[in-house]
């Protein structure tokens, strides 16, 4: 190997689909874990099937989605519902150090694939089972996707402002970004625990609950003082100006964030302290908190004058946070930074071809991740049974032709 | 779980989450205040409203767990004393702009160069390099430019962030991974490493599905849709108003679908709304080639049979039914959450110089061997001075006493 991973022999099996389970064994795999993900072409898992397509043509291979997810993963077709199959499934669990799944709660248990079964077969097995409520719990059954997850939460209820009902970010489902990233911790606090006691466990992880935390200062104003906090939009108790403000263009938005007096002097200079900021009005963080309607009024008069990148630098230059609300379109094509950091990696696929990915948003200093395309649909078949289970090439011949392998 | 090791955290509120999901996890977490205590204590909301820098719940919420000292590190005296800290520590965290971890000489080369196994993470707006490095960021920027903004809110209105401090607690948990991936590197290799988070790559990585896919394969800029989503022919309702607030319901077609529209048929019959839906063949339901006209058909019943009832009545209705409706909490609700409640969610804190005992957000997950969660509430300004000076660095009290004369503690 020519470069150090940290999970390098770490051994992985999923499975998982959409987003929120293969995201996890993604982190292990761009990391040096080998992860085998479990597959069916006759069911093939959700994110094979989404678009978009590469030439808007639907395949199991052609999702753009599936790559996002799967990074660096092997492909095992295999027909778990077949007494062989199964049997194949419990061989690469006790191969495995990680088992991860994301499927309806309670398909595992039903299919005999629980906890204390796949204890049976290696003792000290880490089974880290992913779901938007949990395995367990009377909302069990109401599931869902991430945007159910955002709702009880009370992340939903968030993202508005006063005079508005809540908004949803579209299609992108905050908590799967969210969850993964609780469950990715959970496996690697594992094997470490399980490196010093020889324990394995069993996780039952939910999007709902390390969401919660998300909201901390919300939940014990509520438990200590019995007040529900309005929601607040774009601004910020603590600051003023702190918005998004219109600019010059179509739809074109820049945010500014002032929370400490100098900040204050800064914007002020910025905008060239015309003679409104030394109002009383907007004297103090208190009276700006106060007149915050007459303020934001007064920012975007002078906002519009400029494109967002001016606002931006202009504050940047006084030393005041600013940004812009860049679009999809912004981030990829025009963002210097995005470019510079190379956060947009140029993949390629041997049927989508050429793609970008987003890479993870922290760099390890001497084990950066080795980010490599999702796998084909039963790409690894071969490999996984004559190398890892040990099988002869007529023995797996014969899985594939008695559809054990599919 | 991850016991035994220490972390010396030096973030503000942007970076306060990644060390007490390290606390959560059993890292022996060590918040380093500057004198006089961090800015973010002076953040409300407070504890019975009570403005006093040791009842801030901003800094309960974001700090549990952990133990506190004072310590100047901007004074030579302060930073000797650091580099004795880093000595035994496993983890560095801090936030600072970059480049003044090393005006101050304790940037990772030089700290490395005292303890070669220690993981520094550094959490920041943009990252440590590139144009933009020294660029002022906040929550809302990162939201901003990471695209997410661009998402939220009503058509054409102003651009809407996520919940307060969403970017600065995605950014902690980003960190908080990271900073496991490379212990678990040190755990077989014994190198140490350093870890750049920037904040707004948190947000484009959270904006995962229009950046890049959705602009490189469709050409296409979302944009705000407000309770609506685009299904890239269609638009289709997301949030629901209800009797008493909102749930969240998303139409499917397909397989993925199928079951649960026909059960939404059999509720709508019931109350009177199906109407003409009761033709659609819901196996053969899918949103290929499906118009405007056609989604509004179906959700207009929808929207005057939620509108009928109670959060708690959809609820109740989604789990007999096998619907997928959930009410869109407000934080009363989330407390009062069956779900939670059911798995002994909310923890109860002893807050012992209060004399209270607070509920707190629980478990990140549950396990069968470890439990995760609030410890013990955050520490009080300086704290644990006493603890760590005396009990672990052998200071003398009279020591600690001309420390904090000097302004060092």
């Amino acid at each position: 190997m020519d470069r150090k991973l940290p999970f390098q022999g770490v051994k992985v099996v999923e499975w998982t689909q959409a987003i929120n389970g293969p995201w996890v064994g993604a982190y292990l795999a761009d990391f040096g874990a080998e992860v085998i993900k479990i597959e069916s072409t006759r069911y093939p898992e959700m994110a094979r099937t989404s678009s978009p397509y590469k030439d808007n043509i639907p395949g199991p291979d052609r999702s753009i989605t599936f790559n996002t997810f799967n990074t660096g993963k092997k492909s095992f077709t295999v027909n778990l519902r077949e007494p062989r199959g199964r049997e194949i499934f419990l061989k690469l669990v006790a191969w495995a150090d990680i088992v991860i799944q994301n499927q309806r709660p309670g398909l595992m248990k039903s299919m005999a694939f629980g906890y204390e079964e796949l204890k049976k077969v290696k003792e000290d097995i880490i089974l880290l089972e992913v779901s938007i409520m949990g395995q367990e719990g009377p909302l069990v059954g109401v599931g869902g996707w991430g945007s159910n997850s955002m709702a009880q939460s009370g992340q939903f209820y968030y993202y508005r402002f006063p005079q508005d009902g809540p908004s949803s970010p579209g299609f992108t489902a905050v908590p799967d970004a969210i969850g993964p990233v609780f469950a990715a911790m959970a496996g690697i606090a594992a094997l470490d625990y399980r490196r010093r006691t020889g324990k394995g466990q069993h996780f039952d992880i939910s999007q709902l609950e390390p969401l919660v935390h998300f909201l901390g200062p919300a939940v014990l104003d509520y438990t200590v003082n019995g007040r529900i906090q309005p929601p607040v939009g774009s601004r910020d108790p603590h600051a003023a100006p702190h918005n998004a403000f219109r600019c010059k263009g179509d739809d074109k938005w820049c945010v500014i964030a002032v929370f400490s007096e100098v900040e204050w002097q800064g914007f002020c200079r910025a905008l060239g302290n015309p003679e409104w900021t030394i109002s009383t009005n907007f004297a103090t963080l208190s009276a700006r908190k106060e007149h915050e309607d007459d303020l934001d009024r007064l920012v975007n008069a002078w906002t519009a004058q400029f494109t967002p990148e001016e606002v931006m630098m202009l504050m940047q230059q006084a030393g005041v946070p600013a940004g812009i609300v860049q679009n999809a379109q912004e981030i990829v094509d025009f963002d210097p930074h995005v470019k510079a950091r190379e956060l947009l990696l140029k993949m390629h696929h041997p049927v989508v071809g050429d793609y970008l990915h987003t890479r993870w948003p922290f760099i390890l200093s001497k084990t950066p991740a080795h980010i490599r395309t999702g796998p084909l649909i039963g790409e690894h078949n071969h490999y996984i049974c004559t190398e890892i289970l040990g099988m002869s090439d007529d023995e797996f011949i014969k899985l594939v032709n008695e559809e054990i392998i599919i | 779980m991850l016991s035994g090791l220490r972390a010396l955290d030096l973030t503000n509120e942007s970076g306060f989450f990644c060390g007490k999901i390290l606390a959560e996890f059993g890292v022996d977490v060590i918040k380093i205040e500057p004198p006089g205590g961090e800015p973010a204590r002076r953040y409300g909301p407070f504890y019975k409203d009570t403005l006093d820098l040791e009842k801030s719940l901003y800094w309960f919420a974001f700090n549990d767990s952990k133990k506190g000292i004072t310590l100047n590190i901007e004074t030579t005296e302060g930073r000797d004393i650091f580099r004795k800290f880093v000595k035994k520590a496993d983890f560095i965290l801090e936030s600072f702009p970059p480049g003044y971890m090393k005006k101050l000489g304790l940037d990772y080369h030089a700290l490395s160069a005292i303890n070669p196994a220690v993981i520094m993470t550094s959490i920041s707006p943009f990252g440590q390099t590139g144009p933009y490095k020294d660029f002022k960021g906040t929550d809302l920027v990162a939201m901003a430019m990471g695209g997410i903004m661009s998402l939220t809110g009503k058509p054409g209105g102003v651009p809407c962030r996520l919940s307060p401090d969403h970017a600065y607690c995605l950014g902690g948990a980003n960190a908080a991974l990271a900073a496991m991936i490379a212990y678990y590197y040190r755990s077989w290799s014994g190198e140490g490493q350093y870890v750049d988070v920037a904040l707004s790559e948190c947000a484009v990585r959270e904006n995962y599905n229009e950046v890049p896919v959705s602009w490189e394969f469709r050409r296409y800029n979302a944009g705000r849709h407000g309770d609506l989503m685009f299904r890239y022919n269609v638009f289709t309702r997301t949030i629901w108003p209800c009797k008493d607030g909102h749930v969240t319901w998303t139409l499917f077609g397909g397989t993925i679908g199928a079951s649960e529209n026909k059960q939404l048929a059999v509720w709508l019959e019931e109350e009177g709304l199906l109407g003409d839906l009761k033709d659609i063949d819901w196996d053969k339901f899918g949103f290929d080639g499906i118009t405007q006209d056609m989604i509004d058909r179906i959700e207009r019943p929808v929207f005057e049979l939620l509108k009928r009832h109670t959060k708690k009545e959809i609820e109740d209705a989604s789990l007999k039914r096998g619907l997928r409706i959930s009410a869109v909490n407000d934080v009363k609700d989330l407390y009062e959450n069956i779900q939670l409640r059911f798995r002994n969610y909310w923890q109860n804190i002893a807050h012992p110089v209060l004399g209270d005992s607070i509920p707190y957000a629980g478990q990140l997950f549950m396990s069968t061997e470890t439990r995760t969660g609030p410890r013990h509430p955050a520490p009080l300004i300086g704290e644990h001075n006493h603890e760590i000076y005396q009990g672990e660095l052998g200071m003398t009290a009279e020591s600690l006493a001309g420390l904090k004369t000097r302004g060092i503690i």
